[in-house]
């Protein structure tokens, strides 16, 4: 009976093991060897109880479960426990393991740990080994270094770079040791990420180059194309004038009549009076003889600006106030003063007669553009709608780059 | 018999007198205005409207006839439109249409005589090419060329990056290398350089102006 029940009892711790130290998953040599020991001192209970020919209480039975219960959850516990804590050693491994720099220290210099690559760092910087964390911090944040190390800007700040070739960016943060304000220097190894950075500010000023000069290209490519139809119109010329030459063959031989003869000459004599004309208008020109042609005066004051990004804005300041002259103005003259302000800068005013706007002027259309224009100039555009239409642009000193950017 | 009027606008002066001499000869078409400038066509227009319009689209002046066109068929939109160029920019047909440009008609290549685009632009017709005319590229024709690839393409010749032709297209930057390899391998240029301004000489593509 008590062999039996003996049995049944080791059976069953046997599947409990069996389960926890599955669930735990490892370590299951020493569950194995806790389980054994369990079952020897249940064997050994057994035989006491047989040898003393006592009956089996269930005080043994209730004392046998009590210590598995609190065995298993010892074992349970220190696993957890185990899981969520890591030992000095590991962290220390763990540190050295990283490129980065790392230094401790109390608020009054004292040093708490310091990493062999923060020492390397120390020594370059302040001449020695760490041994005051407020000293290595004051040279770091001061950019200053002792031995061959220098300093770089990168981004917003600098970055320390050491003599074997290492960059390093340096960031202190407070913190407390054991309850005691302290600070953190890191020094995060950025070598990788510089190099590669310069590498990509290289290839941007290569391609910034290489981007300047295809829109030149561009802008040549645009006259040869120019060019190119102006050649092929004179090439058509050409034949014309042949055709007119066939024709007075003609005349003379009685092929055709006078008129036509006539007319194929005026032709010829056209194109050829065509080819004296300037094929390159001026801004200014050619926004005066518009202006000319539709019945608008243009009375100017002071000199017009001449460089090409400031003329163009300009001109189309010049297009959008003639057509308001004639068309909400009802006027037939428009007055521009060039003049320098101020501020030292060139401002044009526009002003026209006619009727006064009969509300504050909404800019949509024309008006809108001429803005987008002005900004992208880096110029300021003023309208004013009372008494009378004026609209006042103010050039800036210096012609914005559009490379120096980039 | 009815007249019209009719404006040009054209920037060479040679295509300009020729076109004057055109309407000149004609019995139905009166000449208005003669202007060397996009960028006051506007003007002639709010101040005496024509009839139709013989609207050059690259000017030497870099003012742009689409641009002009449009605008003035949103200030007037009963007047008459006609672009004439002779750039095979494959999309000057798709902004024409896009700007309500009623008929298109190309320099050298179309056999289809101006005075008769015009006649049928007055009489409510919209005459435009079937195709724009066919340009080599290296090794392969214009035609060989998909959508997508000619829009990468014009971007290209204004020396923008990867990253700037897809922000500009919605379509990533791996797409556009992709478009400019498959560019490269079908017309057999060295690089990317070399195909831009190819594409550029040729007329190909035309980048807007900013």
């Amino acid at each position: 009976m008590n062999i039996f029940f003996g049995t049944w009892i080791l059976v069953l711790t046997l599947a409990a093991f069996y389960i926890m130290s599955d669930a735990i998953q490892r370590r299951r040599t020493f569950y194995l060897f806790l389980m054994f020991v369990n079952v020897a001192v249940l064997y050994l209970i057994v035989e006491c109880v047989m040898e003393s020919e006592m009956p089996l209480s269930g005080t043994w039975i209730f004392l046998f479960a009590a210590l598995t219960v609190i065995e298993t959850g010892l074992i349970v516990y220190l696993h957890l426990w185990r899981k969520r804590h890591i030992s000095l050693a590991s962290i220390k491994d763990g540190l050295d393991g990283l490129t980065d720099g790392l230094c401790y220290y109390y608020e009054d210099g004292r040093l708490v740990f310091v990493k062999p690559a923060m020492n390397d760092i120390a020594r370059e910087v302040t001449g020695r080994f760490a041994t005051d964390g407020r000293l290595l911090w004051d040279c770091l944040a001061n950019s200053r270094a002792f031995g061959s190390a220098c300093y770089y800007d990168w981004g917003s700040g600098q970055v320390l770079g050491m003599p074997g070739g290492n960059i390093y960016r340096i960031v202190r943060n407070r913190c407390s040791f054991l309850k005691s304000p302290a600070y953190e220097i890191i020094a995060y190894d950025i070598t990788e990420e510089y190099n590669l950075g310069l590498k990509l500010r290289e290839r941007n000023e290569r391609l910034a180059g290489q981007k300047k000069r295809l829109l030149e290209i561009n802008d040549t490519i645009s006259d040869l194309t120019i060019e190119k139809e102006i050649l092929q119109t004179k090439v058509n010329i050409h034949d014309d004038l042949g055709k007119a030459l066939v024709g007075v063959r003609s005349y003379i031989s009685d092929n055709i009549g006078k008129k036509e003869l006539l007319g194929l000459m005026n032709t010829a004599i056209s194109m050829i009076d065509a080819q004296k004309i300037n094929d390159r208008p001026d801004d200014y020109a050619t926004v005066l003889k518009a202006a000319a042609d539709i019945g608008v005066n243009v009375e100017i004051t002071g000199d017009l600006p001449e460089g090409e990004d400031d003329k163009q804005l300009i001109a189309a300041a010049m297009r959008e106030c003639i057509t308001n002259t004639f068309r909400h103005a009802k006027g037939d003259t428009l007055y521009i003063r060039s003049y320098v302000n101020d501020n030292s800068e060139k401002a044009v005013q526009f002003t026209n007669n006619g009727e006064a706007p009969r509300g504050t002027i909404t800019e949509t259309g024309g008006l809108s553009y001429l803005r987008h224009l002005a900004e992208r100039r880096g110029a300021g555009m003023h309208i004013t709608s009372s008494p009378q239409f004026v609209l006042l642009l103010t050039l800036p000193d210096v012609k914005r780059n559009e490379y120096e950017n980039i | 018999m009815k007249t019209y009027k009719v404006m040009i606008v054209e920037d060479q002066a040679i295509a300009r007198r020729l076109f004057e001499m055109i309407v000149d000869n004609s019995d139905d078409f009166e000449l208005l205005y003669s202007v060397e400038s996009a960028s006051v066509a506007h003007m002639y227009c709010d101040r005496n409207c024509p009839d139709i319009i013989l609207m050059d689209v690259i000017m030497q002046d870099r003012s742009n006839g689409l641009e002009a066109a449009a605008r003035i068929k949103k200030s007037h939109p009963q007047v008459k439109i006609v672009i004439t160029t002779s750039m095979p920019e494959v999309s000057f047909i798709d902004k024409a249409k896009s700007a309500g440009v009623d008929s298109f008609w190309y320099k050298e290549a179309d056999s289809e005589e101006i005075l008769t685009v015009m006649r049928h632009t007055m009489e409510g017709k919209s005459v435009y090419p079937d195709s724009t005319p066919v340009v080599t590229l290296g090794n392969i024709t214009s035609t060989d060329l998909t959508a997508a690839e000619l829009d990468v393409l014009r971007e290209l010749t204004k020396g923008a990056s990867n990253v700037e032709i897809g922000d500009k297209l919605f379509i990533s930057p791996t797409t556009v290398r992709t478009h400019i390899s498959n560019m490269l391998a079908k017309t057999g240029f060295a690089n990317r350089t070399e195909l831009a301004i190819k594409a550029r000489l040729e007329g190909l593509v035309i980048p807007e102006s900013e």
